[in-house]
């Protein structure tokens, strides 16, 4: 049903309607900028690419054939452009190691700040807490709603592969959640 | 499903992406107001000259083949210290390369197919 909306944005943008263009941002805005978020995590940066994303995506819009959603298209627009930006800032920009996150949340300081009080805020910082690749493919899946061959599109891997790397960041948001919930880890599987 | 996965597809339900700054969708439309979209553009390549090299190739590998096959006789002394069957082996080696990349075709048709289908 969406994508049906979508083409037809699409088809409207394409015959002159530039505005309707900005229904498509407004819809995919969060998305694109949360994915763009994981790879990124300066905030003005992550924005500054995710609007980036959006010219691009307008500027190559007649190339959208519908072989596929169209979210897909466009986070796979967001993730090259996230990796083409990492690439450009270099050294630059460092990720902390398994080790620096082990001890980061083994300090559990994502669950003793007050503004993390509820489930949803804890689970988005141990989110956070994951290496890049794993947080996006995380996002891409749980979030983004995407299909393990929609996210094998999208970050240019095999479907079986992204299976297996989705497995994988499963299991360490989970050690991230019980490293920092300690007993409490359950509250992972209420609801 | 497994229990493991449900229970994460219940919290992560939960999750809500984050939100840009307030002026983005403005910021976006101002960024392409002095832009058009961009005409498809033409492939780089020909698709029938992609073709027509592979044929070339296809045909030279042929070629020698039947040169291996028919002028054993004639061959430079070196080649009577290969194994024996060695040219066999080659041909062995060459089917399941074939396979393997006419397996790896199929399933990247397949993997079309099923996006085309989830649309």
């Amino acid at each position: 049903m969406q994508q049906a909306q979508d083409v037809d944005i699409i088809q409207s943008v394409l015959q002159g309607n530039k505005a309707a263009f900005a229904v498509l941002v407004e819809r995919y805005q969060s998305y694109v900028f949360t994915i763009v978020g994981r790879l990124i995590p300066m905030r003005e940066e992550a924005e500054d690419v995710s609007q980036e994303v959006f010219v691009k995506a307008y500027l190559s819009l007649a190339g959208f054939k519908g072989t596929s959603k169209f979210s897909t298209w466009l986070y796979t627009i967001a993730h090259t452009t996230a990796i083409s930006h990492l690439r450009k800032s270099g050294p630059n920009v460092v990720f902390a190691d398994e080790n620096t996150m082990a001890a980061i949340t083994d300090n559990r300081t994502a669950f003793h700040q007050p503004q993390h009080n509820s489930l949803r805020s804890a689970v988005n910082t141990c989110i956070k807490l994951l290496p890049p690749d794993d947080a996006e493919i995380i996002t891409l899946f749980y979030m983004a709603e995407q299909s393990i061959e929609e996210i094998g599109v999208i970050m240019r891997m095999e479907p079986n592969t992204a299976k297996v790397k989705l497995h994988r960041a499963r299991q360490k948001l989970k050690d991230i959640v019980e490293r920092s919930y300690g007993k409490e880890k359950t509250l992972l599987y209420r609801n | 499903m497994t229990q493991e996965d449900k229970a994460y597809k219940n919290v992560m339900d939960a999750l809500e992406p984050e939100q840009p700054s307030m002026r983005f969708s403005k910021n976006v439309m101002d960024a392409i107001e002095g832009m058009e979209v961009a005409p498809v553009s033409k492939r780089y390549v020909n698709p029938l000259v992609v073709k027509g090299i592979a044929a070339v190739l296809i045909l030279c590998i042929l070629i020698s083949i039947f040169v291996v096959f028919t002028a054993a006789g004639s061959l430079p002394e070196y080649t009577n210290k290969l194994p024996q069957h060695f040219s066999l082996y080659l041909l062995g080696i060459n089917i399941v390369l074939l396979m393997i990349l006419a397996e790896r075709w199929l399933s990247s048709k397949k993997r079309i197919q099923d996006l085309q289908d989830n649309r």
